[in-house]
């Protein structure tokens, strides 16, 4: 498996940063008196990451390498509607820190769970590395404050971004704003980006993502919508091989009272392929398919060698991870 | 007499204060006091004659002041240029420029301010108090105004101590050290200026080729001040170290008061009556000549150890809200353009002022 290629960036036209729109100022003339205020021969505090204390603070509460500079980090807080220059804004960092993100965490997912379908295995990776879940890391977790505005005052330490206006979509323009969520995402992504750049390459990046991302529960066995489970098990049984599926009573009890329970399993011939109660017979039946098709999915082999473990070393032994036929067409 | 001009007569003698007019009133008030010069030989002449009887005291004509009987000096106007402030003129009233006041003090016109220096004016002040006590001398007029009060090294090694029984004692360094403190307590006046100044013009008159035996000469009679010994020369006193001569009691007012006046006179610094009443020891007046270094801020006790960690920003001044608004970009300087003013009410048009978020003059009050 080798990495994405990155995605091409789009030439923007160029606008200076506020950095340097500051400087170019017309200079007035001796005679008159200048009603502007005067040039700046230094940059503002939100392009002045040594007068931030905050900066400093997430850095060691990330646990960030010091070979890890400061000024990457305020760089990957600043959003491209902040500062259109790519030069000063996070974009080429976030997209680096995507790619990084997008592999480490689809590896992991396809390793662990091979047979996964496709939908499910998307979501589980939009929950690992989502908008919404990066805006809740860097915003819970990792305490980055976000600035109000992106004007010249404001703290290096801060996300700037551009906010979106209530009630507007957000837009394909430089100049529109963007969603907090959006941003926060992007500069989580970005300051991955960073540790591979400054903290030598994917061993960094494969624990630092392993340690704040990885590590996050999912419930994948709740992400499952089976419309037919009936039918789907049996297809898949078809497909498989296995003796179409049959359904058997485990126990009951109270079948004529109002709050019967009814266990059921599943068998293809002698194998219970799964198990389920429910208050009718019906019921017990279907959960029994759903937890027979879930066994099947959620297979997770013991032993795996996730693929990047040959990037870092290219004569290593790699056992092949298992792949799957896929998931059943009804 | 007819009826009716007996009417019209008693009309008009009889008094109509309130309807003189007010001009006429004004015109009245503004009548020269010089009117009633002219009635000095009436009823105040006669009164006059009848109190005194001829001998009256004062001037006859008390009304008429010295000043209206002087000319009004003509002074030529030419050249002349109103100064629009007080810049540049002449102060006329006092002899010297304002601030510099030529007069002499009891204490000197700048205090002692150095801790060290206190502490050596104050052991010197009890030396000579107690030296004086002992010989028997008159407290209260031993500390003159003309008591040499220049620095010197007498009293440095002379040691006071309070003994286990109560008693006070006094070593001397050297015998003759008693004998010399007592003959420096004298007071020396000084010559007075007149004096000078004709040995100073008849020196001058004989002898030109010499300029340097002249101006000896002027010295010998003026009190030349002894150059002032360095208070740094040696090494630092005993008492400096180990202030025995602080635990001294104090043993009577006059005592407490001769101490005060030499302490006054060295250092310049004034204690307060009560605390000389309640003073028991020395060491009792030390607190209002020396007081007691301000305690540390814990700013001050902070800053180095904050100054060198990174996720420490250290502010001047106290952050208040607008400064964190200002760090979230949140703050706006408002735009006098978009307050509403108010100019008042045009009786035709109705409101004057701006109201920039509406293009029509509402008239409806009502």
């Amino acid at each position: 498996m080798t990495l994405k290629r990155l995605r091409p960036l789009l030439r923007l036209r160029p606008v200076a940063p506020p950095s340097q729109r500051l400087l170019i100022r017309s200079v007035a003339t001796t005679t008159s008196i200048s009603t502007e205020p005067p040039v700046r021969t230094t940059p503002p505090p939100c392009r002045t990451p040594s007068l931030s204390a905050k900066l400093p603070a997430l850095h060691s509460r990330l646990s960030l390498h010091p070979a890890y500079p400061i000024e990457t980090l305020a760089r990957a807080l600043v959003h491209s509607s902040a500062d259109a220059d790519h030069r000063f804004n996070n974009h080429t960092l976030a997209t680096l820190g995507d790619s990084l993100l997008q592999y480490l965490v689809s590896e992991h997912i396809l390793t662990k769970f091979p047979r996964l379908p496709t939908a499910i295995h998307q979501a589980a990776i939009d929950a690992y590395a989502g908008h919404e879940a990066l805006d809740h890391l860097g915003r819970n977790t990792w305490g980055i404050e976000v600035a109000y505005a992106p004007v010249a005052e404001v703290d290096a330490g801060l996300l700037q971004l551009k906010r979106l206006p209530p009630g507007e979509a957000p837009g394909l323009t430089p100049d529109s704003g963007v969603t907090v969520e959006y941003a926060m995402a992007s500069a989580v992504r970005a300051i991955i980006g960073g540790i591979y750049l400054h903290e030598g390459g994917l061993p960094a990046v494969r624990q630092f993502t392993r340690l704040h991302i990885l590590s996050r529960k999912l419930d994948v066995e709740k992400m499952f919508l089976i419309k037919k489970p009936t039918l789907e098990l049996s297809r898949l049984c078809a497909r498989e091989g296995f003796e179409s599926p049959v359904a058997r009573l485990h126990a009951e009890t109270g079948r004529l009272s109002s709050h019967a329970v009814f266990v059921v399993g599943v068998y293809s011939g002698k194998n219970l392929l799964g198990e389920g109660h429910g208050g009718s017979l019906q019921e017990a039946r279907t959960r029994a398919a759903v937890n027979a098709l879930k066994a099947w999915y959620l297979y997770s082999p013991l032993e795996k060698d996730l693929p990047s473990k040959t990037l870092e070393d290219p004569k290593v032994e790699f056992k092949p991870a298992f792949i799957d036929a896929g998931e059943v067409i009804i | 007499m007819r009826p009716l001009t007996r009417l019209l007569l008693r009309r008009s003698i009889r008094p109509t204060p309130l309807r003189v007019s007010p001009v006429q009133i004004a015109c009245f008030h503004a009548t020269p006091t010089s009117r009633y010069a002219s009635e000095k030989s009436g009823l105040t002449q006669r009164l006059r004659q009848k109190i005194w009887g001829g001998n009256a005291p004062g001037p006859e004509d008390p009304y008429t002041t010295a000043e209206e009987t002087k000319q009004v000096e003509e002074v030529d106007m030419a050249g002349y240029v109103a100064a629009e402030d007080g810049r540049g003129l002449p102060i006329i009233g006092l002899p010297e420029k304002l601030g510099e006041w030529a007069l002499d003090t009891y204490s000197p016109s700048e205090k002692v301010v150095d801790t060290e220096a206190l502490h050596r004016a104050l052991h010197r002040a009890v030396v000579e108090t107690v030296v004086l006590q002992v010989n028997g001398r008159e407290l209260d007029s031993s500390f003159g105004y003309y008591t040499p009060k220049d620095a010197e090294t007498l009293t440095d090694n002379v040691e006071l101590s309070v003994q286990e029984d109560g008693s006070v004692q006094i070593a001397f360094p050297q015998p003759e050290a008693e004998e010399a403190i007592l003959s420096s307590l004298q007071e020396v006046i000084p010559e007075t200026p007149a004096e000078d100044e004709t040995v100073t013009t008849e020196e001058v008159a004989a002898s030109d080729i010499a300029p340097t035996d002249a101006a000896t000469a002027e010295a010998e009679p003026v009190e030349t001040a002894p150059e002032a010994t360095p208070v740094s020369l040696g090494p630092p006193p005993a008492y400096l170290e180990n202030p025995t001569h602080l635990s001294i009691p104090l043993p009577s007012s006059s005592f407490t008061f001769a101490l005060y006046k030499r302490i006054l006179q060295l250092t310049g610094h004034q204690i307060p009556d009560g605390v000389l009443t309640r003073a028991r020891t020395v060491g009792d007046l030390v607190p209002s000549l020396i007081a007691p270094p301000k305690p540390k801020k814990l700013s001050e006790e902070l800053e180095p150890l904050l100054a060198d960690l990174p996720n420490v920003r250290l502010f001047e001044k106290k952050r208040v809200g607008l400064d964190k608004e200002t760090e979230l970009g949140r703050a706006r300087k408002v735009d006098p353009k978009e307050t509403y003013r108010y100019k008042g009410i045009d009786p035709d048009t109705g409101f004057i002022g701006e109201r920039p978020y509406s293009g029509k003059v509402n008239d409806n009050f009502y």
